[in-house]
């Protein structure tokens, strides 16, 4: 895509007549100022066009495959920037303002709360482990050495998935049978 | 029997070996071998157990046993809190409030029939809800000071063929509540979603008889081996599981009563994590199991006695 720095300064500038030097004027001046309700403005005579070209978005230009994919690159530029499409600024009332920051720091200590639920089942879930570990490793030390052993990277299952909001369409495989291959597994 | 010097990957393949050892020397009556493995054994290691894998029995010993923790993980998310619900709400207003304008120009040219059709059906926009001092603000056919409402064309069904029918059709999300839910099996694997389930077995005994499936370590067996062979012999083959780890998650001791103490004082079960994928647990003959229950965490309370479910409680997640 060939761009040269014009291009993009007439798309994106607000459009009013004594800016462009190389342009052949507005088709419609009054157009420019008219109010934003009616159908979007037309564009000038792009035969009659001497300097750079002035495109539109959502408009079909005339002319060769070069126009039309220029015409297409402002369409999709147009999509990209936030001209005439963003909303007007929130400004909150003082009471709305209490109201939101009352919101935000509610969500802020239940997040808060449940971090720390979670942290404190994990060290107990470890802590169990450890117990286990231990009591293990006073009963028999080959057990205990046959039980640290770690595969190397650790493997996960094909199988696993993760929760979904909905479930899928058929919950659980009921039915599901070992593959013909596997005659002996060594592990679960 | 020091396994320092031996690769983590031959281990266990080690201990199988020396339990093969251990079982061809007894039977030929020469218990030289693992007589002394078990007397350096209680040397190293401190007095309050002699048994050990391989080891004579003794009335003070503990049975060392492998259990399993078996769990279905949860299948959908987790269930939102009404303040959760309503935060969710608050802010993806804020998003539709503070989101640009549809370009509408871009998915419906202008000068095409479903920009027509697009246009008839969108709502009026006039800007009346407004102080007598405020200019209508409207810019693409959308007031600034509020979400815009996009009301997409009902699409002409008759005239659409059937695949594309099919593929227009509208998503209807399943339950997360099931016929498990409402009937309250709690055999089946398909019940509270949302949760974790774990696997209670109940054996044919009056006191204490629902606990996790557990089982002796025989000579030359880790607790995974024991783990595996436990899990074919009291469910069954038709079972996709996955063994989290070889490293203990829980440990629970007891002793047993002075009539029962025959082989064993008391027993000593090491319970090793393990997920299930697919499959039914069917409770096989010989396995001693009369009975079965997929449970959540909250629900095991009911089932277990209180000195268990204290051993147990903290290795398990409540979600």
């Amino acid at each position: 895509m060939i761009v040269a720095q014009g291009f993009f300064r007439h798309i994106l500038r607000p459009r009013t007549p004594s800016i462009f030097a190389n342009s052949s004027g507005f088709g419609d001046a009054s157009s420019a100022f008219a109010p934003s309700t009616t159908v979007p403005q037309t564009t000038i005579d792009v035969k009659n066009c001497t300097g750079t070209l002035m495109f539109t978005r959502g408009k079909r230009s005339r002319g060769g495959g070069e126009t039309q994919q220029k015409q297409k690159m402002v369409n999709m530029l147009s999509l990209i920037s936030p001209r005439r499409k963003q909303p007007r600024r929130i400004k909150l009332s003082y009471e709305d303002l209490l109201r939101h920051r009352t919101v935000h720091r509610a969500w802020q200590l239940v997040v808060r709360t449940k971090r720390q639920e979670r942290r404190l089942e994990l060290q107990k879930q470890y802590f169990k482990m450890k117990h286990a570990c231990d009591e293990l490793r006073k009963t028999s030390q080959i057990l205990y050495q046959s039980a640290m052993e770690k595969p190397s990277p650790i493997r996960f299952p094909m199988e696993y998935r993760i929760p979904t909001v909905t479930p899928p369409r058929r919950i659980w495989n009921a039915t599901w049978k070992p593959p013909a291959e596997e005659k002996k597994r060594k592990t679960l | 029997m020091a396994l320092r010097h031996v690769p983590r990957q031959l281990r266990s393949q080690c201990i199988w070996l020396a339990g093969q050892v251990a079982r061809s020397t007894r039977r030929k009556g020469n218990r030289s071998i693992g007589t002394a493995a078990t007397e350096t054994e209680s040397t190293i290691l401190p007095s309050s157990t002699g048994a050990s894998v391989g080891a004579s029995p003794d009335s003070g010993a503990f049975k060392i046993m492998s259990g399993l923790i078996l769990c279905r993980q949860p299948v959908v998310t987790p269930e939102l809190t009404p303040f959760e619900s309503a935060y969710y709400n608050y802010q993806s207003e804020l998003q539709k409030r503070l989101m640009w304008t549809f370009p509408k120009w871009f998915y419906y040219p202008e000068g095409t029939l479903a920009e027509r059709q697009f246009s008839a059906v969108q709502p009026v926009v006039d800007g009346k809800d407004r102080t007598e001092f405020e200019k209508p603000d409207i810019v693409f056919n959308r007031d600034r000071r509020s979400k815009q409402e996009v009301v997409l064309p009902e699409r002409d069904v008759e005239r659409e063929s059937e695949e594309s029918a099919k593929i227009y059709a509208k998503i209807v999300p399943r339950s997360r509540i099931t016929e498990a839910d409402k009937k309250n099996n709690f055999r089946s694997l398909e019940r509270k979603l949302d949760r974790t389930l774990y696997l209670l077995v109940k054996k044919d005994r009056e006191e204490n008889a629902w606990k996790f499936p557990a089982a002796e370590v025989l000579d030359g067996e880790t607790l995974a081996r024991t783990a595996a062979r436990l899990l074919h012999e009291a469910g069954g083959l038709n079972m996709n599981t996955w063994l989290v780890s070889n490293t203990p998650a829980a440990y629970h001791h007891y002793s047993y009563k002075p009539e029962d103490k025959e082989k064993y004082g008391g027993a000593k079960i090491f319970y090793l994590k393990s997920r299930i994928f697919a499959g039914t647990f069917v409770p096989q003959k010989g396995s001693g199991i009369v009975d079965y229950a997929w449970v959540t965490k909250d629900e095991i309370q009911d089932y277990v006695h209180k000195g268990y479910w204290a051993s147990m409680a903290n290795a398990l997640s409540r979600q």
